[in-house]
Parts: structure tokens; C-alpha cells; sequence
């Protein structure tokens, strides 16, 4: 009994700082409808500023205080040099934040090393009440976060600022015409949420250790109790930290602390799908899916037939050549794995191109796949096509269940869910040790099967096999899309409203295009697991997931997009020699490049250069150019379109 | 007297204290024009959405063929037959005229019957977006975007098309080639019920009218005998309208 009180008040302070990084990211968030990836980093932030200045012989406050100030400025920076860019498309800037975590994770590690460190507690003591210690700091954290929360409420329902700060959250179009400057409001918000995590960074550091890779870990936590308390509800947040604080504690407490996370990712999915909006948000979202409709890029075809087949070749033709090409077998095998990334990326694909719907969660679903094949093979020694046969189905089943829960979110919520599904699996297999060997990983005992006279033991089979299952992905990929249910999810890309009410089952689409991914996903973890021979958790974390989203993103919407950007993605640190950081750090400045740059990723913008590049050098009237330009053909060759007359007038 | 379709009895929306419709009776009658007008504000998009499920009502009940389906989602009602298209729910925008009705058919209800003028060529032919099959939807000028998502809607199969201001923002000559549009549809079968600004457009193209006034119905019948209604006078056209429209008939 005196126990349970010792947890609910560790509990308490704990949502203290958890309250502080869940209002950063609802003041964000409802300015801008930005999920900022990187809030929890700049959290990281702090408590390594904080530990450098106390060790440099700083007092506390003056050390907290610029552990604070650098949160701030970062936050600042961030906004002023990236988010400011996205700030008409928030699903870009999601993918920024993404990628600024990948750089902030890997900057930190290489300045501050991969130990986890705490800030050494403001007051040292305590004051024991019955079995109960109330350690001064402690208890400093909780007045302290419990004061800046209301005097932030203060600063917003009392001062001009605050309100203007709403004004521009209730309307930014509305507030900037009655003289609110939206954009320095954005600032404000960016800038006082961060600094607010890089307070609750100093004070998460003096409860408990943190290390660089820890940003990722704490915004998931954070986003938990924001979404408990209602993205852009304040007043919700309070009461969420608290339930969600106590709750960790106790499930630590009175559980295992490996219980933590199921926890944590337990509530995101729980929640989304019960009160979709937050337990204490009155009225439910109304923001449609949060989706990629094609934002009139069109579709129409540029190309003569001549051309697209040539490409389709070059397509199949060039993992051939790179794979014979490079000497080594360690080449060969990463392109082996680069093609295995390449399915996944497909998988992926079969919900992104058709529904829009971006999805962190391909980790999770090959998880299934490479892990409920590998426990038959290992424990139940079946073989291979039976591994296949239960593989495929149980990774389905996943990502039906997958897509309900997505299905039941809008906005940026379903982002989350699939990111806590991910991250779930994960946990998951972690734990189950008995089944999944945690953290040593299962290894194979066999082989792929015999199929005639290829035994598929060697490099070079296992590659043309795994290419083939690639190829078939990608082929059925473009074969879907111009099905009825391939149009049928179109339609959710482009406008879920009017397909439902054109009578769509909306619902059911996603859980089908979700189950159709988890097939694909499934064949592709099976080989991975037939082709590696040993998997371990963190073949498929949440870094896995974010991986193939580059990737999907880097290549771009086209057929061979995912196959070339996967080698690029794979091959280009091994030719660089670069270690797994420096790779983290590569990969996160070219998200964030190619959000910035070229938004469309990197083989349509191939296409497009190509395009342009014969467009200059056949300057024939050809009637079909009026037609290819996807408009109404108004007249002769000579008629100009006006997009036409402004890409002359900006060359 | 044909079958009534759809049927709304003391249909009322409560947005607060405001009280959009109050306890309206309604019904819409197979192979009928059917117009909802009345003055700003009197509650009859309201209306039109409480019918469609779209925003359901607060009280009252909504029936379809006589069975009850207040408070059924959208998709179900579509799938029965039902479809609203409003003005403001805008068409798959990203995409080619001709790939958002080959969407718009790849959504429609399984199993139903489909009426072979609403469907591929003479679809497009009816909504007369022939020219611009290639175009973006979202390049569109407004009467083709109007057509577009009537077109949309109607691929959907549907027994009555519910239209949410289809000639807002129109040009007299869009207007002119909506109402024939309207008209074609009524004759292949396909039931019509519009709310609109448009006097003109709604006098000589509804087979009836409900007049709507402060979210109460004010009377209904024949358009030409509606509009020479004191009431009507009074409550909406003002006198000179009434006039101008009497001189124009």
C-alpha cells in the first residue's frame, strides 16, 4: 500500500515533464498542424547542454536556464531554415522533422557519445513521509512544470500576445487580416515549445538517464499523452499527463519496465481507436485523412511507347548489371539486400500510391512475416512453403488490423498509429523471448527450398529469385492501380469524402489496401529471413519503418523509383565507407533535401529532366503536344497554355 | 401519384440555440424536379443535408422508400440510392476528367442496377465533358467542375440526386446548360432534388417547390403558383421580384 504511493507520486512528477513536452507539441501543432519527429531531440538537447555547463562548474539555474535558451534557438533555427518552407503542406514538414531527427540523433551522438547521462539533481535530500521519500527534486520538478504550465495558460487567455497566439490557431487567414502577424506567431510557438522541451529535457534528465538516441523514444511518449489529452487542447493535457504519468509508473512498478513501451504505444493505439479525437476533446476531428491526393500532377501519359519500354528495360536490366558488375561477394550481398529493401518499399506502396496514405509501419508488417516464419522454421522445423503459407496470412491479418485502426484516425493521428504499431511489433518480439530469442535473434537452421535443379544456396540465385519477387511486386503494383478496387482507393487519395458519399465503403477500402501490403510485405520478410538467416528485432524497428518511407519518398511515384532508390540508399554509404551514424546523418540531410528540393523524389524528377531535356530538342509542332500537356486542345500547336508561357518567362 | 422516394417528417437542426429547420415535412416523389427555396438563412441547405445524412437531424425522421434511415452514414444512403452532391465538395481533383469518372464508376454500389446511359461514353456525352477528358480536374473552369461532379454523382447509379447550389457562381450560359442537363436526367429516371439561389432557373425547371422561410416551410406546390403567393411575396421574393417574374412568364 505504501508502495502504491510512492509510484503515484514518482508518477505525477514523471507526467510533470511529460505535460511540458506535450504542450510543446500541441502549441506547435495547432499553429501549424505540424507533427514536429524532432521535438523529443531537442529535449535530448538540453540534458546534454545541462550535464556539459554543471560540469563546467555552472551552478543549476544558470545551466538550466541554457540548456533552455539552446532548446529555443534550435527550435528557432528549425523553423526559420526548414519548417517555414512546408509550412502549405504539414505532411511534408512531418517528413522534415523526420529527417532533422535522423541528423539531431547522429550530431549528438558524435559530439556527446553513445552513454546515456543524467543531470545531476538541482537539491540533493528528501523528506520521508510513513514509507513514502519525497526527494526534494522531485518535488522542485513538479512545482516547477506545474508553474510554467500555468503560466503559460495565463499568457495565453490573458495577454496580447496569447491572443494573438489564438487568434492566429482559431484562423490564420482571419487573424493576419485584422493585423496578427501568422508567420511570427508560428515563430513564437516553435520557439516556446521547444523551450519548453528543453525544460522538461533538464528535468527528465534529473529523474532518469538519457542518451542520443533517446529523442525518438520520448516524442512517441510525448505524443501519447497529447493525443490522450486532444492535439491543441491545453487544458485536456493536464489531466492526460496525469493519467498517462501514474499509469507508466504503476505498469514499471508493479510490472517489468519492458512493459513501458507496450504501454505507451498500447494507449496511442487504444485511444485513436476508441476517441479518435482525445479522451477530453468534446467534439471529434473534422480534417479529412491526412492523405497525398496528387495535387494536380498529372498523370497523363508523356511518353511514346518506345520510350516507356526502354525505360521498363533499363528498369529490370540495371540491378542486373550493377549486381554482376561488382566483384565482391560483400557487394553483391548488399545488393541482394538493397532489392529486399526494394519489396518492402512496394509493399509500402500499394497504400501510399493508392490510398495516400503514409504509413510508418512496414517494419511491423514484415516483422510479422520474417518472425512467424522464422518460429515455424526454427521451433517447428516445417520448412520453407509451409513457413510461406502461415507467414503470409498471419502478416495480412496484421495489416487488416493495421488499417482498421488507420481507418478509424484522420488527420496526422494515423500517422502515429502506424508508427506505434511499428514500434509495438517491435516491443514484441523483444519480449517474447521464448519464441523470438529477443535480442540474439532466431537463426535459420535451412535453406530455401530446391525448385528443379536450383538450390538457390548461392549469392547469385537467391538474387534473381529475390529480384523476380521484386519485379512481380512492382508489375502488380502498376496492374492494380486501374483495378476496381485500385480505383476504388484513388478515390480515397483524392477526395474520401465525396468517394463515401458516392457510396464507398471507406473504411473497408483501407483495410484491404493495408491487408494487400502486409501479403507483399510478408513474401518479402520471409526471403529476407531465407536469404539473411538471422533476424533480430532491430532489423525492423521504427528506424527500419522510416527507412523504407525515404526511400519511397527518394524514388518518387514510378515503377522503378523504389528498386533505384533502395540501391542508392544501400550501396551509396557502403561505397562511401561510411559507419551506421554517419549513414543516419547522410540520409536524414537528404530527406530533407529532397522534401525541399525536389518534392516529387528523385526518378520523376529524372523523368521530368528527360522530358524537358526532348521537349527543347523537338521543337516540331506536334498536334499531340497540345493534348500531352494535359488540357483541353484549344487550338493549333502554336497555342501556348499559360503554365507554358510562365516556365518561359521564369527561363 | 408515383412513389415517394424520400420522405422527411418534422425534420428539425439545431446548431446552439439556433434553430436552422423546424419541424419540416418533406417528401420527394419519383421522377419529380423537386426545388427547396426561400430567403437567405431559412435553413435550406440545412434541410437538404438532414436529408442526406450528411449533417443529421437533431429531431424528426428521415425515410427512404418508408424505411427509416435517420441517422444512416452517407455511403449506406448512396449505396440505396441515394447520392447528395454539394458545391462545395469539389471532384478528385489531382486527376484527368476521364480517370476521376472511371473512379467515381470503380466506387459505386455493388449489385446495383446500372442504367446504361449513366455509365462510360454516354455518361460523359450526357454531362458534355467530351472536349475536356483529358484535361486536369482541377484545371477546370467552374461549369465544367459543376458537370464534373454531377457526372461524379451520377456514376454512382443513383435514384434521386440531391444538389446543393449547382449553379452557384455560374455564368448565364453554364446555368442554362445545367438545366437541360437537369431536365435530360429526369427524363432518363433519375429523381431531382435542388436547392438554389436561382429564381429563374428554379421557377422554370422544378416540377414543384417547398419554400422555406426561418427554417419553417412556408407552402409548396407548383412553382408558378408558389411565386404568386402573398406569402411567398412577402416573406421572400418582395413585390417587385414577384412582379419582374410575372412579367417575365
Amino acid at each position: 500500500m505504501d508502495l502504491l504511493m510512492q509510484h503515484l507520486f514518482n508518477g505525477v512528477v514523471a507526467s510533470s515533464v511529460y505535460m511540458l513536452i506535450a504542450v510543446g507539441i500541441t502549441l506547435v501543432f495547432g499553429l501549424t498542424r505540424l507533427i514536429n519527429f524532432a521535438h523529443g531531440q531537442f529535449l535530448v538537447l538540453a540534458v546534454f547542454v545541462a550535464l556539459d555547463l554543471i560540469t563546467a562548474g555552472v551552478p543549476f539555474v544558470f545551466a538550466a536556464l541554457a540548456a533552455v535558451v539552446a532548446a529555443g534557438v534550435i527550435g528557432w533555427l528549425s523553423e526559420r531554415l526548414l519548417f517555414r518552407f512546408t509550412m502549405d503542406n504539414p505532411y511534408n514538414g512531418l517528413i522534415i522533422g523526420l529527417g532533422l531527427l535522423l541528423v539531431l540523433e547522429s550530431a549528438a551522438f558524435k559530439i556527446w557519445g553513445g552513454f546515456q547521462v543524467g543531470v545531476p539533481a538541482a537539491l540533493d535530500g528528501g523528506a520521508g513521509l510513513g514509507d513514502t521519500y519525497f526527494a526534494w527534486n522531485r518535488v522542485l520538478v513538479l512545482v516547477m512544470a506545474g508553474l510554467v504550465t500555468a503560466g503559460l495558460f495565463v499568457l495565453l487567455a490573458r495577454t496580447k500576445l496569447g491572443a494573438q497566439l489564438r487568434a492566429a490557431h482559431e484562423n490564420p487567414v482571419a487573424a493576419s487580416h485584422v493585423g496578427v502577424n501568422v508567420g511570427r506567431m508560428v515563430t513564437v510557438a516553435f520557439v516556446a515549445g521547444s523551450a519548453l522541451a528543453g525544460l522538461g529535457g533538464v528535468f527528465y534528465g534529473t529523474l532518469q538517464p538519457v542518451g542520443a538516441f533517446d529523442g525518438a523514444h520520448l516524442i512517441l511518449k510525448g505524443f501519447a499523452v497529447a493525443l490522450l489529452g486532444g492535439l491543441g487542447n491545453v487544458s485536456g493535457l493536464a489531466k492526460a499527463s496525469v493519467l498517462y504519468g501514474i499509469g507508466e509508473t504503476l505498469v514499471a512498478g508493479y510490472g517489468r519496465a519492458e512493459y513501458v513501451p507496450f504501454f505507451t504505444y498500447g494507449v496511442i493505439i487504444v485511444v485513436l481507436l476508441v476517441r479518435p479525437g482525445g479522451l477530453f476533446e468534446k467534439h471529434p476531428p473534422s480534417d479529412s485523412t491526412f492523405a497525398r491526393s496528387s495535387r494536380g500532377v498529372a498523370h497523363v501519359r508523356r511518353h511514346s511507347r518506345v520510350e516507356t519500354l526502354l525505360g521498363g528495360a533499363a528498369f529490370v536490366l540495371l540491378p542486373i548489371v550493377i549486381f554482376e558488375a561488382v566483384g565482391t561477394s560483400r557487394l553483391q550481398s548488399l545488393v541482394l539486400l538493397s532489392v529486399l529493401y526494394a519489396i518492402q518499399v512496394y509493399a509500402l506502396a500499394y497504400v501510399y500510391e493508392t490510398t495516400g496514405v503514409l504509413s510508418i509501419a512496414q517494419g511491423g508488417l514484415m516483422a510479422v512475416g520474417a518472425y512467424s516464419a522464422g518460429v515455424i522454421a526454427v521451433h517447428l522445423g516445417l520448412g520453407f512453403w509451409w513457413a510461406l503459407l502461415v507467414a503470409v496470412p498471419l502478416t495480412v491479418v496484421a495489416g487488416a488490423l493495421l488499417g482498421l485502426v488507420v481507418s478509424r484516425c484522420t488527420g496526422h493521428y494515423l500517422l502515429l498509429v502506424t508508427l506505434a504499431f511499428s514500434a509495438l511489433v517491435t516491443q514484441v518480439t523483444l519480449t517474447a523471448i521464448d519464441l523470438t530469442n529477443g535480442d540474439n535473434g532466431l537463426i535459420l537452421p535451412e535453406s530455401l527450398p530446391v525448385i528443379g535443379s536450383i538450390t538457390f544456396t548461392d549469392l547469385r540465385s537467391q538474387f534473381y529469385l529475390v529480384l523476380l519477387v521484386a519485379l512481380l511486386a512492382a508489375f502488380g503494383l502498376r496492374r492494380f492501380k486501374p483495378t476496381r478496387f485500385g480505383r476504388q482507393l484513388a478515390g480515397v487519395r483524392e477526395n474520401e469524402s465525396l468517394a463515401r458519399s458516392i457510396g464507398l465503403r471507406v473504411g473497408r477500402a483501407k483495410v484491404g489496401a493495408f491487408a494487400l501490403s502486409g501479403a507483399v510485405s510478408a513474401v518479402g520478410g520471409v526471403l529476407y529471413l531465407y536469404t539473411q538467416t538471422v533476424i533480430v528485432p532491430t532489423s525492423f524497428d521504427t528506424i527500419f519503418s522510416i527507412k523504407i518511407v525515404i526511400i519511397l519518398i527518394l524514388g518518387g511515384i514510378s515503377l522503378a523509383g523504389p528498386l533505384v532508390a533502395s540501391m542508392v540508399f544501400v550501396l551509396l554509404p557502403e561505397l562511401l565507407r561510411l559507419d551506421p551514424v554517419d549513414q543516419q546523418f547522410l540520409f536524414g540531410v537528404l530527406l530533407i533535401m529532397i522534401i525541399l528540393l525536389l518534392p516529387h523524389g528523385l526518378v520523376p524528377a529524372l523523368i521530368t529532366g528527360y522530358s524537358t531535356l526532348r521537349s527543347r530538342l523537338i521543337r516540331t509542332g506536334h498536334p499531340a503536344a497540345a493534348a500531352d500537356s494535359g488540357r483541353p486542345a484549344a487550338g493549333g500547336a502554336d497555342v501556348r497554355s499559360p503554365s507554358d508561357l510562365v516556365r518561359e518567362e521564369i527561363s | 401519384m408515383s412513389e415517394v422516394l424520400l420522405r422527411g417528417a418534422g425534420v428539425t437542426v439545431r446548431f446552439g440555440a439556433l434553430v436552422a429547420c423546424d419541424s419540416v415535412d418533406i417528401h420527394v416523389a419519383a421522377g419529380e424536379i423537386l426545388g427547396i427555396i426561400g430567403p437567405n438563412g431559412s435553413g435550406k441547405s440545412t434541410l437538404l443535408r438532414a436529408l442526406s445524412s450528411v449533417h443529421p437531424p437533431t429531431r424528426g425522421g428521415v425515410f427512404w422508400r418508408g424505411q427509416e434511415v435517420t441517422g444512416w452514414k452517407v455511403d449506406k444512403l448512396a449505396r440505396h440510392g441515394l447520392v447528395m452532391a454539394s458545391q462545395n465538395q469539389m471532384v478528385f481533383s489531382g486527376v484527368t476528367v476521364r480517370e476521376a469518372l472511371a473512379i467515381a464508376h470503380s466506387c459505386r454500389p455493388k449489385g446495383k442496377r446500372v442504367d446504361e446511359a449513366l455509365v462510360g461514353e454516354r455518361l460523359v456525352a450526357l454531362v458534355g465533358l467530351d472536349a475536356v477528358l483529358d484535361a486536369l480536374a482541377s484545371d477546370l473552369p467552374l461549369g465544367y467542375l459543376r458537370r464534373l461532379g454531377i457526372g461524379i454523382a451520377l456514376a454512382a447509379q443513383p435514384d434521386l440526386l440531391l444538389l446543393d447550389e449547382p449553379a452557384a457562381g455560374l455564368n448565364d450560359f453554364e446555368t442554362r446548360e445545367l438545366k437541360a442537363l437537369l431536365l435530360t436526367l429526369r427524363d432518363l429516371g433519375v429523381t431531382v432534388g435542388i436547392v438554389d439561389h436561382d429564381m429563374t432557373l428554379m421557377v422554370s425547371m422544378c416540377d414543384r417547390v417547398v419554400v422555406l422561410d426561418a427554417g419553417k416551410k412556408l407552402v409548396e406546390g407548383p412553382p408558378s403558383v408558389v411565386v404568386k403567393d402573398p406569402r411567398v411575396i412577402e416573406a421572400y421574393l418582395g413585390t417587385s421580384m414577384g412582379t419582374a417574374l410575372e412579367e417575365k412568364s
